[in-house]
């Protein structure tokens, strides 16, 4: 078996893994056969077993938390819990509280949810002002221009006006290109990891 | 062999090893050192780097070499942390099992030859 082999039925045989999880245990066993050297892979290879052993490895692994298989040592400084609920309560009690305390969220939530419209609406109608602005400015420009034909004036004031439009269209394009660019990753982001640290404890790092 | 390696054992081991190197140190050599003192297979490491690294006591980095990317695993402050716990316990076991199996009978022998072990003076 080559190299590549050997990491792709690994791959293969960690599929129930997270793929952060799955190229992390590659790269090492990547690293691993070359370190050993190239003389040394087939010596290698069978130190390790088959690619299904080793995977079959680091998912038991991954799955058993504190088991220990045996008494000498009791790993006592391992304090994680198997499943990380808010202060590690059984799930049936969360949901009783969260429902004994609905009056109290629900009108919240009403709210919540009538600010988060208001702001969807408020950014709909920007996009909408900043399309009809540029568009608009720009025909307004074309129609001033046809317009200087017949009346010199007025189609000077319709080209005036289209140019400001299209001015100030283009500043609100580039807000909406800012917003959608920079703020609103940011306010994802933190929504995910709000939750993600409601749920998981601080070990969980670099994963 | 009487005295096998649980998984408390290995990450003991694993964190004194990785710990001896201010910069940290690779998988590879990693296995090396730690096969040096105990008997266990090349596919068995990986899963406690792992873990250690999920809780915290070892992190990762990637340093260039022979062309390729490493990566380097690092004690961590939380990992010195759980490892002085580890020695602590291992003390105190040491200290215990060493007084059973070297240490003096409370009870006095009957036959003239001592069969329970050797006596000490602690």
């Amino acid at each position: 078996m080559t190299k590549r082999e050997f990491l792709m039925a690994l791959n293969d045989a960690l599929g129930p893994m997270t793929g952060d999880e799955r190229s992390a245990a590659i790269k090492y066993y990547s690293d691993y056969i070359d370190d050993a050297g190239e003389d040394n892979l087939d010596a290698v290879l069978a130190e390790l077993g088959s690619p299904q052993q080793v995977a079959a490895s680091i998912l038991e692994d991954a799955g058993i938390n504190a088991a220990g298989t045996t008494k000498n040592v009791p790993p006592q400084a391992r304090t994680e819990e198997k499943r990380n609920t808010p202060g590690g309560l059984p799930i049936w009690a969360l949901v009783m509280i969260v429902l004994l305390l609905s009056p109290a969220w629900m009108p919240l939530l009403g709210v919540l949810v009538g600010v988060l419209g208001c702001v969807l609406g408020l950014l709909v109608a920007l996009f909408a002002m900043t399309l009809a602005l540029v568009i608009g400015g720009v025909v307004s420009i074309f129609a001033g221009l046809l317009a200087m034909t017949g009346n010199v004036l007025a189609g000077a004031m319709g080209v005036g006006i289209g140019c400001a439009m299209t001015g100030f269209g283009v500043f609100l394009t580039m807000l909406c290109v800012f917003l959608c660019r920079t703020v609103i990753p940011i306010i994802a982001r933190g929504i995910v990891n709000f939750f993600r640290n409601l749920f998981h404890k601080k070990g969980e790092r670099n994963a | 062999m009487a005295f096998t390696t649980g998984p408390g054992t290995m990450d003991a081991v694993v964190l004194s090893v990785v710990g001896k190197e201010a910069e940290g140190t690779y998988g590879y050599r990693i296995t090396q050192d730690v096969r040096s003192v105990i008997e266990v297979s090349e596919s068995t490491l990986y899963p406690v780097l792992r873990r250690l690294q999920k809780d915290a006591c070892l992190e990762t980095y990637d340093r260039e070499f022979a062309g390729r990317n490493r990566r380097y695993y690092k004690i961590t402050p939380d990992g010195r942390e759980r490892l002085a716990s580890y020695l602590t316990e291992w003390e105190n076991y040491k200290v215990k099992l060493e007084q059973v199996f070297y240490g003096e009978m409370t009870q006095p022998e009957t036959s003239a030859t001592d069969s329970a072990g050797k006596e000490s003076e602690q």
